[in-house]
């Protein structure tokens, strides 16, 4: 379960999230849609505390933050419950393939090294890509390596995985191929939360589909309602904009 | 002009300005070490802006940059005992490596924190995505891809120390520029043996280059 509450988040005099309220219960995928500048990501971000929130509260499995009041281990525990894919992959870029999945499962869950590449390798085998695991991430291309930022966050077992517009770095063609692994994650029912213009793919992807625009959550329901039948003003433009009809 | 040089005496002296070219490399390695265990706190103190502490690392370097190393030494070796009597007890051996150590932490902790800023913070943002702490990510992931970035520099500054250490002679430590000088003043032969400290000095900092090209492709590998 995911409670957010009143989620607050301004850059210097910039509101960037104004008030966001959000459950999200396990197993379920959500896509976040809206313009550049929404405040999808930033939302994205702050559930994984990389941004501090202003004000509000988030529980992530049990683990409570008030923002206006946080401890440093509150923090660190809803960071360990969840785990983000970013749109840049930011694999370390001075470990193998196997290294990136294994080093938090050594330093932050304290397996032994050998636990730990065993994990890997099935990991690996599972976004097909054993044969890479000695590879360091700059002979990888961009859809290897988006799929070891996958593995490598799902390492971790996290209560949710926060996917930062995964594909928007990528060339067309390898975008299939990282899609494909999202889509094997959805149908095992793994929670998570995913920024992406790739409309089909929220479409067939998604249990529910969030519009956000302007630092709030202006419309949400299932991806039929949102893309069929979509009722507010502002999601009927963006709609028109990205798909152009 | 008077191109009479006595390679046979050349020679000679070699030899006897070569047995001390440990004290030229100890000198080296430990200050080397000083320098990068220093070098690397105060580069870390101006990555995260510690309180009180950033203010002093500024100073600090400042002051080790902006003031001579010969009158650095002098200062620490013939002056500091003056005011602190328990550091009579300090050999001119000591007092030069502490000294260099200090000199060049100043210059290293500037390639350092340059290094660190340069690495991407997608990185540091990673390690904290999976649960890592900030201290973890920066040994583990920020610092290994730093001192890759540092590499060229710090390997400059290593050369500079090679070649600070002749000043450990004005300590009065017994080293090869002592001993050159020694053979210079029985035999009047100063162009001699000045160029013969100085061909070991050059022979030095060429196996140093050479041996930190090496480790510079090594780092490379993941890249």
């Amino acid at each position: 379960m995911i409670k957010i509450q009143n989620l607050h988040k301004s850059f210097g005099n910039n509101p960037v999230l104004r008030g966001i309220d959000l459950e999200i219960s396990q197993g379920e995928v959500v896509v976040i849609i809206g313009p550049s500048g929404s405040g999808k990501s930033t939302l994205l971000r702050c559930l994984n505390y990389l941004e501090a929130p202003d004000q509000g509260t988030i529980e992530i499995n049990g683990f409570q933050v008030d923002a206006e009041k946080a401890r440093k281990q509150e923090i660190r525990n809803i960071r360990k419950a969840s785990a983000m894919v970013f749109q840049s992959y930011n694999l370390f870029k001075n470990k193998t393939a196997l290294e990136n999945i294994t080093e938090a499962l050594i330093t932050v869950k304290k397996m032994s090294k050998a636990e730990a590449q065993l994990a890997g390798d099935a990991l690996l085998t599972q976004v097909g890509l054993l044969e890479k695991r000695d590879q360091y991430p700059s002979r990888l291309s961009g859809g290897q390596q988006q799929r070891i930022g996958i593995a490598r966050a799902m390492a971790v077992n996290p209560h949710v995985i926060l996917f930062d517009e995964p594909t928007s770095a990528l060339d067309p063609e390898l975008v299939g191929e990282v899609l494909s692994v999202i889509r094997s994650l959805a149908e095992k029912h793994m929670t998570m939360i995913i920024v992406t213009h790739e409309m089909s793919f929220a479409r067939d992807v998604a249990d529910r589909v969030i519009f956000m625009d302007h630092g709030a959550i202006i419309e949400q329901g299932s991806p039929e309602e949102i893309f069929c039948a979509p009722k507010h003003e502002r999601t009927q433009r963006f709609l028109k904009q990205i798909i152009g009809k | 002009m008077n191109l009479n040089i006595d390679t046979a005496f050349m020679l000679e002296v070699s030899p006897r300005v070569f047995q001390y070219v440990h004290v030229t490399l100890s000198l080296t390695f430990i200050a080397s070490l000083i320098a990068l265990c220093i070098g690397t706190t105060l580069a870390l103190i101006a990555t995260y802006r510690i309180r009180l502490l950033y203010p002093l690392s500024r100073v600090y370097i400042s002051f080790f940059r902006g003031t001579p190393l010969l009158v650095q030494l002098f200062l620490l070796y013939y002056g500091i005992p003056q005011i602190i009597p328990q550091f009579s007890r300090m050999n001119a051996y000591t007092a030069a490596f502490i000294g260099l150590g200090l000199h060049s932490a100043a210059y290293m902790a500037e390639s350092i924190r340059g290094a660190i800023q340069s690495i991407d913070k997608g990185q540091i943002e990673a390690c904290l995505s999976v649960g890592m702490t900030p201290w973890q990510g920066m040994k583990r992931i920020v610092l290994p891809q730093a001192a890759r970035v540092a590499i060229p520099s710090l390997g400059n500054s290593l050369v500079d120390l090679v070649k600070s250490s002749s000043l450990a002679f004005t300590l009065g430590v017994p080293e090869m520029l002592a001993q050159a000088k020694m053979s210079a003043a029985a035999t009047y032969k100063f162009f001699e043996s000045y160029l013969v400290v100085l061909m070991v000095y050059w022979l030095i900092t060429i196996c140093m280059s050479y041996f930190l090209g090496k480790l510079e492709t090594r780092l490379n590998k993941a890249y």
